[in-house]
């Protein structure tokens, strides 16, 4: 079934050459390994052989020093698109911006135009010679070098910013990739089936632009920038239109310019603050998903214990609450990093049941055993790491007869006919 | 599949807030009470207690502001008087009347939040990867920085001496007379009130709102493990950014307030580290990350110092025999019991007199 998928489709997960260095040390070198789609791949190997760096690597959490981590052929290292360079130059120019004004003097530059006259024969023509004459201080030369080196520094700043920020975490989980960890990182504080709705946030937050409200709140965000632009320049033609300025209400422009710099600003205020909770939409939406969550913990096994707190659970339960939250993602691939450790010999043969599961719903999983009778039970293809290095991939049966894995676990002389 | 079991979160917010709604409904019909003229002098002139309750109002808005960025988002930053004095400082330049803008209140109200949102954008874009004690000096340089430029910036803000004078809230000459009749002086101070009030439960509602909602528990998760969150497709920066330039905004607010009720900027050192740390104090004696903590913590704090010392003054001064003595003086000893209180207090309840349950068992094995 998979190798014929594997001929027309790219691999679900691929990784090329990957190598992952700290300092001197390689905890990676060279790992080449294709996952297809609806397999069950085991990573086995000795303590210490780079199994969980090489997850680490994969789910974004280390830049590997080289090579590629590809998922359904794209490499996970999104590359620069128009909007990022953009957004690189935009910040450069703001801060070339900030930078000419500051270096030449804000002060004196405020007592140049907005003291410009006495307030009440106040004029925007006037304040705008005022600042050329101020600017006009400095000389050319000097704003350009003060306005080139802050556009050179910020846009770099901000390029830094986006090379750290384009594969992290976050960014390969959207890509569809879950994980559970070795040591469980359950959050503490939520409950049993918070923990799974997290999970799902992303889902929630598209939602929350659902329904009058919700439009209203996600086109105000896409405004937000120019409408208050628009605003301003509205206050500032209001401004000068009613100088002096009148005593009692606002005059009619300003005021009509503050009330749209109000909505504006209130319906960002209200998108940054995702109040969209308060709409009819955003409400189902979270009743949905709390349907969904309560399904997949009755799934895992965890249906009794939503409202527990998730500390609360014995030590295979969380385990099981683990993948629960990572299949809340709705992953298509699930990396499970030991997650039979600690478990008894029932909790394992559950834990199989479940993993086939997950495969019989479309997931592909890679995983992380000691417990070698879950991997040659359940493992389409077994992958052995040892010193950051792949040593031998193949089927159950093959790699346990492979002589390079008995060296590795057994030492060489195991390795002798 | 069971049906989901009812909303408790719902339940418990329709049981709750009764406490919250006595004392708003008290403190709404405070200024037409007689309750505290039993306080009065020898010449019976009451003690009435409005403007220094507008002052409580105002840093209870500052400490729900503090709460968002360190107890909701866990982003320890020392810096909110910062923000404080960059909306007050807003306040004062869009309505005096040495400068063309002349805004009045209202449009303040809506400037100064946006410069400090602004402020709080620029700060955070660059420093929130940073963790917990460095971005508590940034946060500290920062407040610096800002007092510093503030105190410089001779022409934008007057120095040391602050603008005057900011302009009181503008309402209908009807709405004046109906709140104090002919008295104008007054009206302006239940202006104040009512409005600071008013801003204070709507800030104290989008904040529980905000607390039950998709995004609440996102940034509990953010708090409780980073790492896992951004492996579950969160976006710990992101969340960190909104909740830290909403967290100033509202800061922005309460500077505005201040402004307003003191008619003027004042000098920007009182925008300093020991009104950040005030904040931080009331916030971690009431319960870091609960509303209800900012709140009592800000009330304690400020209200200890700004309603219960001159109380307690007037009540020793008529004690036949304390009277007059010079040590007789319940404002001078004031500070020294409350540090004492404080320290007496993380050794009984390290996480706050309000802390989450679960807070509590956390701070008490620590401690242990």
């Amino acid at each position: 079934m998979t190798a014929a998928r594997t001929a027309a489709a790219p691999p679900r997960l691929e990784l090329r050459g990957l190598t992952l260095r700290f300092g001197g040390l390689k905890a990676l070198d060279g790992v080449d390994l294709q996952v297809a789609e609806g397999e069950i791949c085991a990573i086995i190997g000795p303590n210490g052989a780079g199994k969980t760096s090489l997850f680490n690597t994969i789910t974004g959490i280390y830049e590997p020093s080289a090579g590629a981590v590809l998922v359904d052929g794209d490499d996970v290292r999104q590359p620069a698109r128009q909007a990022d360079v953009a957004g690189w130059l935009g910040v450069g120019l703001f801060g070339a911006m900030a930078a000419i004004l500051v270096a030449s003097d804000v002060d004196a530059m405020w007592a140049a135009t907005v003291k410009s006259l006495p307030p009440d024969r106040w004029r925007l023509d006037v304040a705008l010679q005022g600042l050329g004459a101020h600017l006009a201080k400095r000389s050319l030369f000097d704003h350009a070098m003060t306005g080139a080196l802050a556009f050179v520094l910020c846009g770099l700043g901000a390029r830094a910013i986006w090379l750290r920020g384009r594969c992290t975490p976050q960014t390969v989980a959207l890509r569809g990739v879950a994980r559970t960890f070795q040591n469980i990182r359950l959050f503490s504080q939520l409950s049993v089936r918070d923990n799974v709705l997290v999970a799902m946030d992303r889902r929630l937050r598209g939602a929350a632009g659902i329904g009058a409200i919700g439009r209203l709140r996600v086109a105000a965000g896409d405004a937000a920038l120019p409408g208050v632009g628009v605003a301003l320049i509205a206050l500032l033609a209001g401004l000068q239109a009613t100088h002096p300025p009148a005593v009692g209400p606002a005059p009619l422009l300003a005021a009509v310019a503050l009330g749209a710099l109000a909505l504006v600003g209130i319906a960002w205020v209200l998108r940054i603050l995702g109040l969209g909770a308060l709409t009819a939409a955003a409400r189902d939406a979270e009743a949905e998903a709390r349907r969904e969550a309560d399904a997949l913990l009755a799934r895992v096994g965890l249906g009794e214990r939503a409202d527990d707190r998730a500390t609360a659970l014995p030590y295979g339960d969380q385990r099981r609450l683990e993948i629960a939250r990572a299949l809340a993602t709705r992953p298509k691939l699930l990396l499970l990093d030991e997650p039979a450790a600690g478990m008894n010999a029932s909790d394992i043969e559950r834990l199989k049941v479940l993993i086939a599961e997950i495969r019989a719903s479309g997931v592909t999983v890679l995983l992380i055993e000691h417990h070698m009778s879950l991997v040659m039970a359940i493992a389409d293809r077994v992958a052995v790491l040892v010193h950051g290095r792949g040593v031998a991939t193949g089927t159950p049966a093959e790699v346990r007869a492979d002589p390079a894995v008995i060296a590795a676990y057994l030492g060489d002389e195991g390795a002798q006919p | 599949m069971a049906p989901p079991p009812p909303a408790t979160g719902a339940a418990t917010a329709m049981r709750r807030p009764s406490l919250e709604l006595g004392l708003l409904v008290l403190l709404l019909a405070y200024p037409w009470l007689p309750i505290f003229d039993l306080a009065a002098d020898a010449a019976g002139v009451p003690l009435r207690l409005e403007p220094r309750l507008v002052t409580v109002f105002i840093y209870a808005l500052l400490v729900l502001a503090l709460n968002l960025q360190v107890g909701q988002a866990g982003l320890l930053q020392l810096g909110i008087a910062a923000f404080f004095g960059i909306g007050a400082m807003t306040t004062g330049v869009l309505t005096v009347t040495k400068f063309p803008f002349q805004l009045g209140f209202w449009g303040a109200l809506l400037g100064a939040p946006a410069a400090a949102l602004l402020a709080g954008l620029l700060l955070g874009a660059p420093t929130l990867r940073l963790r917990g004690d460095y971005l508590a000096i940034v946060t500290l340089g920062f407040g610096e920085v800002v007092r510093t430029v503030l105190l410089n910036l001779e022409h934008i803000t007057d120095g040391p001496r602050g603008l005057n004078p900011v302009a009181e809230i503008w309402a209908p000459a009807g709405l004046r007379t109906w709140l104090a009749g002919d008295d104008g002086s007054r009206a302006s101070l239940l202006l104040t009130y009512h409005v600071a009030l008013g801003v204070l439960v709507a800030a104290f509602v989008v904040l529980r709102v905000l607390e039950r909602s998709r995004v609440g528990r996102a940034l509990s998760a953010l708090r409780d493990d980073e790492l896992a969150a951004a492996c579950m497709g969160l976006d710990p920066a992101r969340l960190k950014l909104q909740a830290f330039a909403g967290g100033a905004a509202l800061a922005g607010i309460a500077g505005c307030l201040y402004a307003t009720n003191l008619t003027t900027t004042a000098d920007p050192n009182n925008y300093d580290f020991n009104n950040a740390i005030m904040v931080l104090c009331c916030l971690i004696l009431g319960g870091l990350g609960t509303l209800r903590g900012a709140l009592l913590g800000a009330a304690l704090v400020i209200g200890f110092d700004n309603v219960l010392s001159p109380l307690l003054d007037r009540a020793l001064q008529q004690l036949p025999g304390v009277g007059g003595h010079p040590l007789a003086n319940f404002s001078a000893w004031r500070w020294m019991l409350f540090g004492l209180l404080l320290v007496v207090m993380m050794r009984v309840r390290p996480a706050g007199l309000f802390a989450p349950a679960t807070a509590r068992a956390a701070a008490g094995e620590a401690a242990r």
